[in-house]
């Protein structure tokens, strides 16, 4: 068999013109050059971010060992330059969240003395948002006097980012005589505190009675009214029983399921009557039905079986 | 001098513990989350092991639990620093065995002086 004469038969030659092969290959070169670019940009990323990763690491080891010898009763002067000084207030806030008692005062003295405060109050004052809210966290790394107007101030800022740092910054000083400010700041009409952020910063200042919520507990809004429940259940305020109970025959379903939730925590068994008292109405929710039953046999002690 | 072992999360934490006990003349070594730190501690035998609760990968209860279950680990003391501060927390901590339990925030100087004593003890 003639091999050269089949194929002679069968192929056929492709048909290329000069124009597309030109084409073709500025593509494939276009192409190449292309993934060339991305891959260096790539490589070159991950290289900036990495120098970058060491450059921060180094400067916050340095800040560390500026707070370290401030705790240790030695204070050294602050760096001067701003990008260091901005790594030292950055460490300083972290870890004046996570010290009491002489640590937490010898901080704040010395941010005080080395003109940290004056500049926290300077950024509350700033233009853009995310400025005062920094400036809110290192006013609060320099309180060791407890002077807490201006951040009381800014539980009122227009931008409900500095709102909720403010109020966080409140409750991690722990100071209680703030809570009437959050409770008016969540049930404010106009730039309102968000509850979530409210109720973090209350719990944080663990008010040791119920009366410490003051007007929470008669407010319009069911969302504060809820959080009012909800905090009392949480930190064990065991004289909000009787508000609570009050709570259980308000309109709204969202604040009867909080109180029920809340007596169910307090466990005192004489919240049982008024209860079984709110579960004679027919017109709640069945989820609120549900949390009335769950608070009940809770209160006795029984699994509740839905 | 002590050896004495911090399992933390939380870098500045852990590094301010360090920085203290190293000043009060302890070696000191510093695990980052539960698993590597109960692995040190098999491996050192530690006299005293600072426990954070919340931790990746193995949380502060069960190191703890592991460690009262190995018999050569059952006397090391544990002291536990934690934001955790409700009394079912407390309970629980003392519950699995830990010696002592401090609270987030937390005093440095509160803490030398019960690292002393369970060191002494």
């Amino acid at each position: 068999m003639n091999w050269q004469c089949v194929w002679s038969d069968c192929w056929e030659p492709e048909i290329v013109t000069p124009g597309v092969e030109t084409v073709a290959t500025v593509i494939l070169v276009a192409s190449t050059v292309l993934v060339l670019v991305l891959v260096l940009a790539v490589v070159s990323l991950r290289a900036l971010s990495a120098v970058k990763g060491v450059v921060t690491s180094r400067r916050t080891a340095a800040a560390r060992a500026v707070i370290f010898a401030v705790i240790d009763g030695d204070p050294p002067r602050a760096p001067r330059g701003p990008v260091r000084r901005a790594a030292v207030a950055a460490t300083a806030v972290r870890l004046s969240t996570k010290l009491r008692g002489a640590d937490r005062a010898a901080l704040a003295r010395w941010l005080t003395d080395e003109g940290f405060r004056h500049r926290a109050t300077v950024m509350m004052h700033a233009t853009f948002a995310i400025s005062r809210a920094r400036g809110a966290r290192l006013f609060v790394a320099c309180l060791a006097d407890r002077e807490t107007g201006p951040l009381l101030d800014l539980l009122h800022d227009r931008d409900v980012r500095v709102r909720a740092v403010a109020a966080r910054a409140l409750g991690e000083c722990g100071i209680s005589s703030a809570v009437p400010f959050l409770v008016r700041a969540a049930a404010s009409h106009e730039n309102p505190l968000p509850v979530s952020a409210a109720a973090m910063a209350i719990v944080h200042t663990a008010p040791r009675s119920a009366r410490g919520l003051g007007m929470a507990w008669g407010s319009g809004d069911p969302a504060v009214a809820s959080m009012a429940a909800d905090v009392a259940g949480y930190l064990h305020l065991t004289d909000a029983r009787e508000r609570l109970e009050r709570l259980l025959n308000s309109g709204e379903p969202e604040v009867v399921a909080s109180a029920a939730r809340a007596l169910a925590r307090l466990g005192d068994p004489r919240s049982a009557a008024a209860i079984s008292t709110r579960l004679v109405d027919g017109d709640l929710p069945a989820q609120v039905r549900n949390g009335l039953h769950v608070a009940f046999a809770d209160l006795h002690h029984v699994r509740f079986e839905s | 001098m002590a050896t004495v072992i911090v399992i933390e999360d939380d870098p500045d934490i852990s590094l301010l513990v360090a920085h203290k006990l190293r000043a009060a003349g302890h070696r000191v070594e510093v695990e980052a989350d539960g698993r590597a730190g109960l692995a040190a501690v098999v491996q050192v035998r530690p006299d005293l092991v600072v426990l954070d609760w919340m931790m990746p990968r193995m949380n502060g209860i069960e190191v703890c639990e592991a460690m009262r279950a190995d018999p050569e680990l059952a006397g090391t003391p544990v002291l536990m620093l934690t934001a955790k501060a409700q009394e079912a927390d407390l309970e629980r901590a003392y519950s699995v065995g830990v010696d002592e339990y401090i609270q987030k925030p937390f005093s440095t100087r509160e803490l030398a002086v019960r690292v002393e004593r369970l060191l002494g003890a």
